[in-house]
């Protein structure tokens, strides 16, 4: 559905996207995700049609939109700060990007009607964007860019702006809205829960580059860089073989009570669901992720630890 | 009590200088001139106001003043309005100094930029003498003593007024809102009336009220650079004013073209609370 071929994007000096190649499926949810400045929201403007790339094409549903200008394409757009149009009300901010196509007034109507169903707005059309919660602002944007039928829908942060709680509410809401739309949606977040939660594939995002493509499993069990390992939840590293490159162990994996190595309970962090066990041993500060249920060391007592040489995995670099 | 301490030197300065010498000029406006010093006697006599519903050269004062000045408005509109937008669009660096150039004018007194005008436009003026050294003209162009030098002095003089209050909102204006219509295909001609414009009408009538509403009033302009034919409703005031010596007279067309002039400021009123 999309294709990028060799990305780049500068500005000034500072490249922002520095050579992408990614294809995105029409009916996946695709994440860009990594801290800020790493040049996700560039790649996800370039794909909007906001920022030309230097260099490369980029191809929609066959066609190469590279040089098409952002009102020609078939893609939309859930802004960050969600850009409702103050002066207009819910409807018309729906009914905005309908103008412009071959529609009658009923049509036009009953698509608002419709869009407005689909967020659970229905008696909100009169409504400017200054009387709605951010929540239902949120919803607002996410009928007015699907109104005009989009293959793909660009989110840039689409839940960074509410708070925890509705921010898990409503990811499960947007999972569920693509399903049954069936378009592909491109999302961007810094967040690496949320993109673990929602999407089909997650491509990890470092100074313009894209480090990993991966199912959200895969990128957590086998990263394929340190960055990544680091980025997608927390990791034990320690010197690979021979000095070079690391060898990481996820925090779940690892073994308290036996084992071959010897460390020292600096800390306990009680989560609820899990407890969180800082050792300071001879390889280095270890995290030991345990079951909340699970007995709780005392601080400063020596302890053994270790994993099964089948959860290590090798980073290169 | 704090709030008072802040606002009682603004409050003691509005009376002082604006409400006091109004009040002043409105009971004026009802007294009778005289050959004495001050050339006038208070009594209460509406004979002043009589006599500016009757007279035509007053109703026709008036209307000029208000058609040049709305005309003048809208001129200021149509130029200032593509320049604010200029300066709004351009590099941070280069948007410091353009609105420098907008205001470099102030540096220099306005009475003397008006007398430059003259110097331009006169029929041995810069203007003329140019077009006649090009061989474009044969005979000088009549270019001042005019209502063409009269909108030109006025949209020059005001301008800055127009653009710097349209400058404020448009640089407000959040980028995003466009890059929304243009996502949702509309381009950038529609998008401009659709979302631009509308957003900017605050601006846009502050700034008409600016400069209108100091345009209405104008003396020094359509007296330099306008000719006899349609005088501004300041030029009969400061007529009656100085030559006639008739001061009710002159309190009483102040009077009316102050109470005109808050037609407009109460629909501004109305529209800002109305977008609100």
């Amino acid at each position: 559905m999309i294709r990028l071929e060799g990305i780049a994007k500068h500005y000034g000096t500072v490249a922002a996207v520095a050579g992408v190649d990614l294809e995105i499926a029409a009916g996946e949810i695709f994440c860009l995700l990594g801290p800020s400045g790493c040049g996700k929201t560039s790649l996800l403007r370039c794909i909007g049609g906001f920022e030309r790339p230097d260099v490369g094409r980029i191809w929609l549903d066959g066609i190469d939109v590279t040089a098409m200008p952002a009102w020609d394409r078939p893609v939309n757009t859930v802004f960050q700060n969600y850009a409702l149009f103050p002066h207009l009300d819910v409807a018309a901010n729906v009914g905005f990007g309908l103008e412009t196509l071959p529609m009658d007034k009923r049509a036009r109507a009953k698509r608002i009607d419709e869009m407005l169903d689909l967020v659970r707005l229905g008696g909100f059309a009169a409504r400017k964007p200054a009387e709605l919660s951010g929540g239902q602002r949120q919803r607002v944007a996410i009928a007015r860019a699907l109104a005009r039928l989009p293959k793909v829908l660009l989110l840039d942060e689409p839940l960074s702006a509410l708070d925890a709680k509705l921010r898990e509410e409503t990811r499960l809401e947007l999972v569920e809205l693509q399903a049954r739309l069936g378009i592909a949606f491109v999302f961007v977040t810094h967040d690496q829960d949320e993109a673990m939660a929602i999407s089909d594939r997650i491509g990890v995002m470092e100074s313009g580059r894209i480090m990993q493509i991966a199912a959200p499993s895969e990128l957590y069990e086998r990263p394929a860089t340190r960055f990544v390992a680091e980025f997608v939840g927390r990791i034990n590293l320690f010197a690979g073989p021979g000095g070079r490159g690391f060898t990481a162990v996820r925090p779940e994996r690892m073994v308290l009570g036996h084992g071959p190595h010897l460390g020292r309970v600096r800390e306990c962090a009680y989560l609820g669901e899990r407890r969180l066990v800082f050792l300071d041993s001879a390889l280095g500060r270890v995290i030991v992720s345990q079951p909340g249920q699970a007995p709780v060391p005392d601080n400063g007592v020596e302890i053994a630890f270790g994993w099964p040489p089948e959860v290590e995995r090798y980073l290169p670099q | 009590m704090n709030r008072a301490v802040f606002i009682l030197p603004a409050f003691a300065w509005l009376l002082a200088a604006i409400a006091l010498p109004f009040a002043l000029i409105v009971a004026i406006s009802f007294g009778e001139a005289t050959q004495g010093a001050p050339p006038f006697d208070w009594s209460f006599s509406l004979a002043n106001y009589r006599l500016l519903l009757s007279d035509d050269l007053y109703w026709g004062a008036l209307a000029n003043a208000a058609r040049i000045a709305g005309t003048s408005t809208l001129i200021c509109l149509l130029v200032g309005y593509p320049m604010a937008l200029a300066i709004v669009r351009a590099r941070p660096q280069r948007r410091a100094l353009l609105l420098f150039l907008v205001m470099l004018p102030f540096w220099t007194s306005f009475l003397i930029r008006v007398y430059a005008w003259m110097g331009l436009l006169r029929p041995t003026g810069f203007v003329n003498a140019a077009l006649a050294e090009f061989g474009l003209i044969d005979a000088p162009l009549q270019l001042i003593a005019n209502e063409f030098a009269v909108h030109l002095g006025i949209v020059y003089a005001y301008l800055p007024f127009m653009v710097l209050p349209l400058y404020a909102t448009l640089e407000k204006l959040d980028a995003s809102l466009l890059e929304a219509a243009h996502d949702l295909g509309v381009g950038p001609l529609r998008a401009f009336w659709r979302v631009t414009f509308p957003l900017s009408l605050p601006g846009v009538a502050a700034g008409a009220l600016l400069v209108f509403i100091p345009a209405s009033g104008e003396f020094v302009i359509p007296d330099l650079l306008g000719g006899p034919n349609s005088p501004m409703i300041g030029r009969v005031l400061w007529f009656e004013f100085f030559q006639n010596r008739d001061w009710p007279m002159a309190c009483a067309l102040a009077t009316a073209l102050a109470a005109l002039l808050a037609v407009p400021l109460l629909l501004f009123d109305r529209l800002r609370s109305a977008t609100r």
